[in-house]
């Protein structure tokens, strides 16, 4: 039984980093969103979105069947646009997102990673179709 | 929470860090001595998901108690699903995954005693 190839080598670290932020971004948007989500709509139902993007991403890159490889990469891309225009949103106005989210600027609370994941998940899912044609499933 | 346990979850998790850190760069997978000091850490994660959280039913202070729930019912699966996810992986790769892992319990429990001395 070969396992699919997006959980395989790099791949076990890269959903790895996915698996933690997915839980991260879920724990902080659940308990924004249980606690005080009348103060910052729009931030905290940003945050929301952020773990839904994290959380199908990794589950997409687990199972890396056909279909699952192309929801990975559309979950990746919005990724990649949500961390960039949030971003770049809170860099020219602060007061926009009163309270943070994993992608306020560039993802700096996190040590720009949410920056960085993106480019290299759709790079791997890229990388592993070139190898193994539309994955395994 | 005592602060005494806080720092030696944190010695175990940054110690289990650097052990695979070291397996990392050897390209090893995990090895008994790290999978049983793993499974010391995880004992303590257990016992302060318990101790904390009857700690923070009696306490008087003024901590943040939804996000602390939420560290404290969270960190103890990170090592188990991490050695789970590393162990089907033989290569540096999933020991990578184990630094990944101890380095985010580590985090955890920093964030649990900021939380709990109200930083």
């Amino acid at each position: 039984m070969t396992e699919p190839a997006t959980r395989q080598g790099p791949g076990r670290l890269l959903v790895a980093v996915y698996a933690v932020f997915a839980l991260s971004a879920s724990a902080r948007s659940g308990v924004q969103i249980a606690t005080e989500f009348s103060e910052a709509r729009v931030a905290y139902a940003l945050s929301g979105v952020a773990a839904a993007v994290y959380l199908v991403a990794t589950v997409a890159l687990v199972r890396g069947g056909a279909v699952a490889r192309r929801v990975a990469a559309i979950a990746i891309a919005v990724e990649l646009v949500g961390v960039l225009v949030v971003g770049t949103l809170t860099v020219v106005d602060g007061d926009l997102f009163p309270d943070e989210t994993v992608w306020s600027g560039y993802g700096s609370g996190y040590g720009y990673v949410p920056l960085v994941l993106p480019i290299l998940g759709l790079a791997w899912v890229w990388h592993t179709r070139t190898r193994e044609g539309d994955g395994t499933g | 929470m005592a602060d005494w346990v806080a720092y030696a979850l944190m010695a175990g998790a940054l110690a289990g860090a650097a052990w695979s850190g070291v397996l990392l760069v050897l390209g090893r997978p995990m090895n008994d001595p790290l999978f049983w000091l793993l499974a010391v850490v995880e004992l303590g994660l257990v016992v302060e998901l318990i101790a904390g959280s009857i700690a923070l039913a009696l306490t008087e202070r003024e901590v943040d108690g939804v996000t602390f729930i939420g560290y404290l019912a969270t960190v103890w699966l990170v090592l188990p699903f991490g050695v789970a996810w590393a162990a089907s992986e033989k290569t540096r790769w999933g020991t990578g995954v184990l630094v990944l892992a101890c380095i985010t319990v580590t985090v955890m429990v920093l964030r649990l005693h900021q939380l709990w001395n109200g930083l």
